[in-house]
């Protein structure tokens, strides 16, 4: 009984850890995969763009934190946010466009 | 093992609202107070006055800067309106390379200087709201978290409260604890999109420090990179280096802005740039509560014609997004009834949030026979921050009318006994059994703020009766706020005190 309250207190503290440092890097990931969504989706220019994802990004850490504790187990909310930031990574360097930052 | 959705909800709620929920009381509290932090900072400074402006006041203000701001590169004049009645006229010097600014606060009838005890006024629970006073320890990082935990608390409240209509329409009072439920129930679903909103835009005035790595990619300076391109502003000015004369008529200038902003008291402030140089020029700016967004909208005169120079062109769609979160988030723009209405938002959430901490506790103590230390730890903890802060925000407001006008170093010794009474709350309930903590913290805080009004009477009754004659109900209404919060600390002490010998 006792071990099984400790593994369960493990697994409670990995998932916390999961859903505020993993949904954090995923959201992240997100901030940047959508500036390309919405230079294309919304034809914004890249500055309004990547202004508008980094306050969209805090509702998908909503979202990312919601998940993880929905999991079956930590490992799965683990896996879940490494699959997010993978994915937003590669839409990031598959679809953002060349861009001159300097004014 | 299958999880259940609604169980996880339940987990997420109780403990993400536990451990945020103290923390959240407290930027709650002092940000329900900020919606009137021009009210209150003019309840703080009576010195101000209740009169109505004289007429010509910018005029006015103009002569008395060309008699005292000779030779200066910037005069500033910040109109009264309904919810200040403080005109203030500032000058930078131009002589030296850091340009000194002088101010002074002059009376809007007789136009002499007048000078109101030195406090920072509802002007700190501002500043509270969002820094808990350690701007310099990275605490708006903190702050973003607890609107992170508000979020998320938020969230799972609505599963967690899944049949919100039914407990919607149950109020069960005979028991202190199922009404306590109940109302957080009913608390809940009135203030969901008004929690919603305000996490929200709090998290997006901040989006350079909680989420900065994309623009910090992106652009050179990351934000201030991105503003660059997106951000509309008023060209710098040419200076000619001719000496001329400032003008001391503004009619000809108002009578154009008349046919643009036609309301009445539309000008908030005026600067005039460079009143000694043929180039200076004049820029007015409209009062805040014109426009729901932030960014100010200005206008550029030439002074000597009178015509517009120049007018800012309005920004993209994105930048005014952020602009109009900030804005609802300050809530400049609201009525007087749309700002009562916020306010009463942010009183239910504070009860929301303060209620939430109450169950927490009490579902606990119901079930289990021998207390753990947790349960202390989270009922002292509840009861100090919960009576600390209504305790504390009355002491401000005495240290306000007692305090020695003349005092050195007035401002911090007002803010230090907001905390010095906070921590003897603290102190009290530590050395106290806990009993009997709520009913006399209860007691000490409806006297504190029943007496309140008599004291300010006894000070000086004139600050009443000329806020009655001139009708600018500011100061009564504050008044009468107080009364009303001392008489709910007293129902409250009443309610314990019958159950308790009831046992």
């Amino acid at each position: 009984m006792k071990n099984f309250q400790y593994q369960h207190a493990l697994s409670m503290f990995s998932r916390t850890i999961a859903a505020i440092v993993g949904g954090y890097i995923a959201c992240i990931a997100a901030s940047f995969a959508l500036i390309p969504f919405l230079h294309y989706v919304f034809s914004l220019p890249i500055p309004d763009a990547n202004y508008l994802a980094t306050i969209l990004c805090y509702l998908f850490y909503l979202a990312f934190i919601i998940l993880s504790f929905c999991k079956k187990s930590a490992r799965l909310a683990w896996r879940d946010m490494s699959l997010f930031t993978l994915f937003f990574t590669i839409i990031y360097y598959l679809s953002m466009p060349e861009f001159n930052h300097t004014l | 093992m299958k999880i259940d959705f609604r169980k996880t909800m339940i987990w997420l709620h109780t403990y993400s609202g536990l451990l945020g929920g103290w923390l959240l009381l407290t930027i709650w509290t002092s940000g329900t107070l900020a919606y009137y932090n021009q009210e209150i900072s003019q309840w703080m400074k009576p010195e101000l006055g209740t009169q109505e402006s004289a007429p010509d006041l910018v005029n006015k203000s103009l002569q008395y800067l060309t008699q005292h701001g000779v030779n200066a590169k910037q005069w500033d004049i910040s109109l009264p309106y309904q919810r200040s009645n403080q005109l203030k006229v500032t000058w930078k010097d131009s002589l030296k390379r850091r340009a000194k600014r002088h101010s002074t606060i002059i009376n809007n009838n007789d136009l002499t200087p007048i000078f109101p005890r030195e406090t920072k006024g509802g002007e700190f629970f501002r500043q509270f709201h969002y820094t808990v006073h350690l701007r310099q320890y990275g605490s708006r990082y903190v702050t973003g978290a607890a609107a992170m935990f508000m979020l998320v608390a938020l969230f799972s409240g609505i599963f967690t409260h899944r049949r919100f209509f039914r407990d919607f329409f149950t109020l069960r009072f005979k028991n202190m604890l199922k009404a306590i439920t109940d109302l957080h129930a009913v608390a809940g679903v009135i203030t969901i999109p008004f929690c919603f909103l305000i996490s929200l835009s709090a998290l997006s005035v901040y989006t350079d420090k909680f989420v900065p790595w994309s623009m910090e990619y992106h652009f050179d300076g990351g934000r201030q990179g991105i503003d660059k391109h997106i951000t509309t502003k008023l060209s710098p000015i040419k200076l000619s280096n001719l000496a001329a004369v400032p003008i001391n008529d503004f009619n000809h200038i108002e009578k154009r802005l008349h046919d643009i902003w036609p309301e009445e008291n539309a000008i908030g402030s005026i600067r005039y740039q460079y009143p000694y140089d043929q180039n200076g020029r004049v820029i007015v700016s409209r009062n805040e509560r014109f426009s729901l967004s932030r960014k100010k909208e200005q206008l550029v005169f030439n002074p000597h014609s009178g015509e517009i120079i120049e007018t800012i062109q309005p920004e993209g769609f994105v930048r005014t997004v952020r602009r109009v979160l900030y804005g609802m988030h300050e809530a400049n723009f609201a009525s007087p009834t749309l700002r009562f209405f916020l306010f009463f938002m942010g009183v239910s959430s504070t009860f929301l949030i303060g209620s939430g901490l109450v169950i927490w506790l009490n579902k606990r103590l119901e079930k289990v026979k021998n207390r753990h230390l947790g349960h202390t730890v989270v009922e002292k903890l509840n009861i100090s921050i919960i009576m600390g802060l209504l305790i504390a925000i009355v002491s401000y407001f005495y240290a306000n009318r007692l305090i020695a006008l003349n005092a050195v170093d007035r401002i911090n010794l007002e803010i230090n006994v907001f905390f010095i009474s906070w921590l003897m709350v603290c102190i009290f309930i530590m050395c106290r059994p806990i009993k009997t903590a709520w009913k006399h913290l209860l007691l000490i805080a409806g006297v504190g703020y029943l007496f309140l009004p008599l004291l300010d009477l006894i000070i000086n009754h004139q600050w009443l009766v000329q806020s009655l004659i001139n009708k600018r109900f500011i100061y009564v209404s504050i008044e009468l706020a107080m009364i009303i919060a001392g008489l709910i600390c007293l129902a409250f002490y009443r309610r314990i005190n019958q159950k308790a010998n009831k046992c």
